[in-house]
């Protein structure tokens, strides 16, 4: 088991985002999460990288990493790639990647990216340039690209097919599965339920802070209750 | 001849502007909020040194006054310690407290508190009558197809105009840098990526403090007169060399500092010295209207300042 959560619960003042929910990610497993707005599903996974204060227990790579820092954690390799992909529009394309990077200090960081630009060729052709020009499509491979360049064992997407056109959801969802045969864990929070039940071998339903349904994604896909919640009809 | 001589004159003076604007201008940059406690530092460096070289250092360590370039370098350093800890309560502190990262009306109003303190600690102790600050030499210069340039001058044009270049390069180039502008854009993303914000944050307190002092230090050399309110003046015109340039960005604030100090010195040979903040603030003015962004800015400030 990589990832172990134990009756995690954040709170903002009054209000309950999460409410005392239980995960666990195996090793080399993709699970998702699905849920709709306000399900404290982004809530979930900033308290994971401990970004945000919470209670409970969460275990990584059976280490008790509750009160490490969010520093710690990326370091341990627990990264995530946010919501609304948060690229540094500042930067240029290549200290995009590099700052992904910034916690590491071995000799493999060119290698590293050389592999990321193999992956998404549009960034290479663009590593010199302010990530302001790229389309959301390509800043959302960046956003992938600099979470991989912090080495993850679990890697943790945050919506990432918002906004973006079914083509580049594909080709996206492509390189989750790619990443996920050679052997990493993930974690994805989506509302792209379809999609994300598609690559996922399990899944988590969240309603108002709360797991209400868990399950083999496939066996989920066809339960009437998230059909007709999550799926629609087509 | 006299014009160029005028205009030579005002770039070395421009050069203290410089750093002080600079120091503003990153704050703002980074940070997102105006540091008033700069004029006081400025001010603190120099009375530090003045009393250092005056009296030596307290409690019998030595025993009377200490070499004044020795009291320069320890005045600098007292600088850099007092900007360390403005940024323990202003900007650490109250932002742990209070909460959001971009809130940038409370470190404003208490570096205010911190300018105040820092103000009148000195007057309580050194009074606030001009003192002279003991430079063994005076009006050494070099003669050069006919200008004077003096040398403190020159070598403060130089050495500002290095430091700003050592750090623009070291924003744009090194692993620090890029750090550095990761949490100027967004401090959210840069936790999120594991940046340690709040162990990054004094570092741009040091440069900051470290700015302020050597400027000071300079402009003693130059002046030798220092009082317990040299650094309203110099950062008033450093401010407004800052806002010429365009806020937020480091070269614009070289530009501007460099401007300010030209026009100060024209100002003064063409109408007297009553006119200096006429012109400064006129030129403002006229910046404001034609180019409200500034010389060197960007319509949306917090994005490409380096």
């Amino acid at each position: 088991m990589i990832l172990s959560v134990e009756k995690l619960l954040v709170k903002y003042g009054t209000n309950i985002a999460v409410d005392q929910i239980d995960i666990q990610v195996d090793k080399g497993e993709v699970v998702c999460i699905l849920g709709a707005n306000g399900a404290g599903k982004s809530s979930l996974l900033r308290a994971l990288l401990g970004h945000t204060k919470s209670s409970g227990i969460v275990k990584f790579k059976d280490n008790d990493v509750s009160s490490h820092s969010a520093t710690q954690r990326v370091r341990d390799g627990l990264v995530l790639v946010p919501e609304g992909r948060k690229i540094l529009t500042s930067l240029s394309v290549e200290e995009n990647l590099l700052m992904g990077a910034h916690l590491r200090y071995d000799k493999d960081i060119y290698t590293d990216i050389k592999k990321v630009y193999e992956m998404f060729p549009n960034l290479s052709t663009r590593s010199f340039m302010s990530a302001s020009v790229l389309s959301g499509g390509e800043q959302q491979m960046l956003a992938v690209g600099r979470a991989l360049l912090a080495k993850p064992s679990l890697l943790m997407l945050d919506e990432p097919s918002l906004g973006l056109s079914p083509l580049i959801v594909e080709e996206l969802f492509g390189v989750i599965q790619t990443l996920n045969r050679e052997g990493m864990s993930i974690l994805i929070v989506e509302q792209n339920a379809r999609k994300a039940l598609q690559v996922s071998n399990r899944a988590y339903v969240m309603e108002l802070g709360k797991i209400v349904q868990k399950g083999i994604s496939k066996d989920l896909m066809s339960d009437e209750k998230i059909v007709s919640a999550y799926l629609g009809s087509e | 001849m006299i014009l160029i001589q005028q205009i030579i004159s005002g770039l070395m003076l421009g050069g203290i502007y410089v750093m002080v604007a600079v120091a503003f201008t990153l704050v703002i940059g980074m940070l997102n909020f105006l540091n008033f406690t700069i004029p006081p530092l400025f001010m603190l460096s120099a009375m530090m040194s003045w009393a250092l070289a005056k009296y030596g250092l307290p409690f019998g360590i030595t025993d009377g006054p200490i070499n004044w370039l020795v009291a320069i370098f320890i005045g600098i350093l007292i600088t850099i310690v007092a900007s360390l800890i403005v940024e323990r309560f202003t900007y650490r502190y109250l932002k742990n407290r209070y909460g959001d990262a971009t809130e940038h009306a409370i470190p404003l109003v208490s570096s205010i508190g911190f300018l105040l303190i820092f103000t009148n600690i000195i007057i309580i102790y050194f009074g606030s009558e001009p003192v002279k600050f003991p430079v063994p030499f005076e009006n050494v210069s070099l003669k050069f197809f006919g200008l004077v340039l003096g040398i403190p001058q020159l070598a403060s044009l130089i050495i500002s105009v290095s430091i700003v270049w050592f750090l623009s390069y070291m924003l744009k180039t090194t692993k620090i840098g890029r750090v550095l502008r990761s949490i100027a854009e967004n401090p959210d993303t840069a936790l999120i990526l594991g940046v340690k914000v709040f162990a990054i944050v004094p570092v741009i307190f040091l440069i900051v403090g470290l700015l302020c002092g050597v400027a000071s230090a300079l402009f003693t050399i130059n002046y030798t007169e220092v009082s317990a309110f040299i650094g309203d003046e110099v950062a008033a015109k450093a401010i407004a060399g800052m806002v010429i340039g365009g806020l937020g960005n480091i070269w614009g604030a070289v530009a501007g500092g460099l401007l300010v100090g030209v026009l100060e010195v024209l100002s003064i040979h063409f109408f007297g010295a009553d006119t200096v903040k006429i012109s400064v603030w006129g030129a403002l003015l006229v910046i404001l209207i034609i180019k409200p962004q500034g010389i060197f800015g960007h319509v949306k400030i917090g994005k490409e300042k380096f």
